[in-house]
């Protein structure tokens, strides 16, 4: 009775259910988001699967392999969100710093088990690639780990320095040019650097030191 | 008589030809490179200068200091321009030109490293078959070294392809560097252009005429022109190391970026060599990692006993070269971070103990599975050999020795934490685990993986045999006695380590290493000198192996593919916000460093997106296959690699 392909079809139908759920009860969610970029993304090549699963379906009433047929376009169908879907989460969380596509870079590896799952779900089903999906998915598997424990600790990004001032070329000025150089310091006190506050030191040569806003 | 002195005159004309081959090719390189040395142009022959000529040649010549050198020589070029956040230096689309610009140049790479590896090992396969007296195993070996080839020569248009679009990648975004940096190697990039024709033609000829140049003294003709081939490639390779080089530690310009003519020094920069090393055994390893991978392929898609025998023996060949060139690769890098050190301190800091540390530690973990796998494919191997169940019972302890290390191993001193996490361990470091974070127990754990590799690797040698030399008792004994030794002394030094300071704990890692590589060295080679004329207690069942060892293989490749992404990232992202460190700054609006994170997701995608192509060029090779592998009848030894039993 519950033989692979009814238990395929079982789930076939949960996930469809789920999916059908989020997208009418949570419309603004994440994952409703998530689903209707990778609609978006991959919507005609989902379109002919489902073409084929209805002409497996209804045109080739007499084919023996019907039933067979119309189960791996399901299988198929479903692979196939599932890597949109995955390619949707890349999309939209690509890089939190690039135009036009924000997002929070840790959930990528995410993506990765997808296709894994993707692979290794339809290698079992599909016997003419298995070898290649499960390679695929072995590989896949093999990134996400390792793509997982780049993302675990807390991030840190490195901005560049602000850009330097142009300054003088000392050893290009004369004397009197220095000397004239200095004066400011001399009648206004050393500039104090970007993000630094002059405190009285009366250990310093200068008798102030820069202490650094926090 | 006048067969041997037939003989040797084929080889003779050979040698001759292939000195004639070389000078031709190269004949362009030695033209150009004395002219650029010397920074001067050649001066026309006949036509007399006009007088606006001679007047600036009257004009005094502006001299610098080399940024690295510290020579002077006359300006030549420009300073390095000073770029803005505009679309003049930095054209974009609506996406990270940087970003862009990795993955071209990342596919470019692996794709580079891939036709520059397998002609190598073509190279020494070929080599095997021609020497081997045995006609079976000759050919076999000929038929192999085809497949090699075969392999690369679709992969070789896709190179090609790669770099056309990272020369317009670099052209239509970053055109104002690009321009510096192709004013300043002007002869090397035309040198580079002229070895890449050269290249090409020899591959193909090399290809086309293997049928034709199968016997004889044609054979060694056919032999001599991989021998100029991987000369060529070897060239290519390290004058595209030459441009990152630069980049990365400029020599030959002054500290305002101008070129001072000698394009020697700013080919030979300071971290030059040790790159070139480090990316010829990276390359080799990664080579043999994805030819493995493609044997794995081919095992698992193959429908007769003989298919799957001849690509478990192709496996194991790829497997044995990837490694054998694997374990001399972390030497190969610490010379090379020994000399970003001696570069620039700070550089070194950054890369080991700063921004960029989590992902070395991303790296030990790669380099501990590596070494595991290698190991698992090994004992896996074991199952086709009868006479190797006496070994079985000593793999679980292995197994116990390798996860140890690995652990060890993979601990980091310490890591990025919130807060919150840092007051709940009580520091920066772990009270227990810390201990296991510091170089002297990490040094202890990797040479002990290795030295524990070597043995596996022993164990295979002599699985389907037993020594029958008189001396074999002293000869275990002193291989017992050798591997005993090492690992007490490995482990020894370790603990030591802890109780000196650090300055005198740097020089321990000599020791190590040098107990590690004198039981590679010394127990590989006395171990195959007992196994002469030993007792066989079965043939190698190739073909015979289970297909988890096949995913072993593919583990192997896809780390090794990984891994030269995270270092290619590593040794780029190093330079943080320089074009060229310290003399071009990076002005566009990506000249942050990224997280580690996005690190590892593009390293990821980039791996993946090379293993999607390099599927469909396995599946185009095996479209053309024209001949199923030479069949070996039962019993008789299938070729093994040179160094194996």
């Amino acid at each position: 009775m519950l033989t692979a392909k009814v238990l395929g079809a079982i789930t076939a139908l949960l996930i469809i259910a789920t999916g059908g759920t989020l997208l009418f009860m949570l419309p603004e969610s994440g994952a409703s988001q998530l689903m209707r970029r990778a609609f978006h993304i991959g919507w005609p090549g989902g379109l002919l699967i489902l073409g084929l699963l209805l002409y497996f379906q209804f045109g080739r009433k007499d084919d023996p392999n019907r039933s067979d047929l119309v189960f791996k376009s399901l299988v198929g169908l479903l692979g196939y969100s599932m890597f949109f879907i995955a390619v949707a989460n890349y999309a939209m969380n690509f890089n939190d710093e690039s135009l036009g596509a924000p997002g929070e870079p840790r959930f990528l590896p995410v993506s990765l088990v997808m296709f894994t799952v993707a692979c290794f779900m339809m290698a079992m089903y599909f016997s003419g690639v298995r070898v290649l999906l499960q390679i695929g998915g072995f590989m896949f598997f093999v990134a996400a780990c390792l793509a997982g424990f780049g993302n675990w600790l807390p991030q840190v990004k490195a901005d560049p320095p602000p850009l330097e001032e142009k300054t003088e070329d000392v050893s290009k000025m004369s004397v009197s040019e220095m000397a004239m150089s200095s004066l400011p310091w001399l009648s206004e006190g050393i500039p104090k650097r970007e993000g630094a506050e002059l405190v009285w030191n009366p250990h310093a040569r200068g008798r102030t030191t820069e202490r650094p806003c926090l | 008589m006048a067969t041997v002195t037939k003989q040797a005159r084929k080889k003779i004309w050979a040698l001759l030809a292939l000195g004639v081959f070389t000078g031709l090719l190269f004949l362009p390189l030695f033209l150009s490179l004395p002219t650029g040395a010397s920074g001067e142009t050649p001066a026309p022959a006949v036509t007399p200068a006009p007088a606006a000529a001679k007047a600036a040649d009257a004009k005094p010549v502006e001299k610098s200091r080399d940024v690295w050198y510290k020579t002077e020589g006359p300006v030549m070029g420009a300073p390095a321009p000073k770029t803005t956040d505009s679309v003049k230096d930095y054209p974009r689309y609506n996406f990270e030109s940087r970003v862009l610009l990795w993955v071209s140049l990342q596919q470019h790479l692996y794709y580079g490293s891939f036709v520059l590896a397998v002609p190598i090992f073509c190279m020494i396969v070929e080599y095997l078959g021609v020497i081997t007296k045995d006609k079976a195993l000759s050919r076999k070996y000929d038929q192999l070294a085809y497949d090699f080839v075969k392999i690369s020569l679709t992969a070789y248009s896709l190179t090609a392809l790669l770099g056309g679009i990272v020369i317009f990648t670099f052209l239509t975004l970053y055109p104002t560097f690009f321009g510096y940096l192709s004013s300043i190697f002007r002869p090397v990039m035309a040198t580079y252009a002229l070895l890449f024709i050269a290249e090409s033609g020899t591959l193909y000829i090399y290809y086309y005429g293997w049928d034709k140049m199968r016997e004889g003294f044609l054979k060694w003709v056919h032999v001599s022109m991989s021998v100029v081939l991987n000369v060529i490639g070897t060239v290519l390779m390290m004058l595209a190391n030459s441009w990152i080089a630069f980049m990365q530690s400029p020599a030959g310009v002054d500290a305002e970026g101008r070129y001072l003519g000698n394009v020697w020094h700013v080919i030979h920069t300071t971290l030059w060599n040790p790159i070139n090393v480090h990316r010829l055994l990276g390359n080799m390893a990664f080579g043999g990692g994805v030819v493995a991978a493609y044997a794995a392929y081919r095992f698992l898609t193959s429908k007769t006993d003989e298919e799957r025998a001849h690509y478990d023996w192709m496996g194991y060949v790829a497997m044995f070269i990837g490694v054998c060139f694997l374990i001399p690769l972390p030497f190969a890098g610490y010379w090379l971070m020994r000399e970003v050190y001696a570069y620039r301190q700070q550089m070194g800091i950054t890369l080991m103990g700063g921004l960029l540390a989590w992902l070395f530690i991303i790296q030990a973990v790669m380099i501990g599975a590596l070494f595991l796998t290698t190991n698992y494919y090994l004992w896996q191997g074991m199952e086709r050999m009868r006479g190797a169940e006496r070994y079985q019972k000593y793999i679980k302890y292995m197994v116990f020795v390798l996860i140890t290390c690995f652990i060890v191993w993979l601990t980091p001193h310490t890591i990025v934490m919130t807060p919150a996490e840092l007051k709940a361990m009580g520091g920066q470091q772990h009270p227990v685990l810390g201990n296991y974070g510091v170089m002297s127990a990490k040094n202890g754990a990797i040479n002990t993986i290795i030295t524990t590799t070597v043995l596996s690797f022993i164990m295979y040698q002599r699985a389907n045999k037993i020594p029958t030399v008189k001396w074999a008792s002293l000869g275990n004994s002193f291989l017992f006695g050798m591997f005993t030794m090492a690992y007490i002394n490995i482990i020894w030094l370790a603990i030591y380590g802890y109780y000196i300071p650090a300055n005198v704990r740097v020089g321990l890692s000599v020791p190590q290493v040098a107990t590690t590589l004198s039981c590679l060295f010394i127990g590989v080679i006395l171990n195959s000198v007992m196994l002469k004329g030993a007792k066989d207690t079965g043939p190698i069942a190739w073909g015979q192996i289970s297909v988890r060892s096949q995913y072993a293989l593919i583990m192997l490749a896809t780390s090794f593919t990984w891994m030269m992404g995270l270092m290619g990232y590593i040794r780029s992202s190093v330079r943080l916000f320089w074009h060229v460190n310290e003399i071009m700054r990076d002005n566009s609006p990506w000249a942050f460093t990224h997280t580690i994170g996005f690190g590892a997701n593009m390293i990821s995608f980039n791996v993946l997106f090379f293993w999607v192509t390099i599927l469909f060029v396995f599946w185009l090779g095996s479209l053309g296959i024209k001949k199923a592998p030479v069949a070996v009848p039962a019993g008789q030894k299938v070729p093994l690699p040179a160094s194996s039993h």
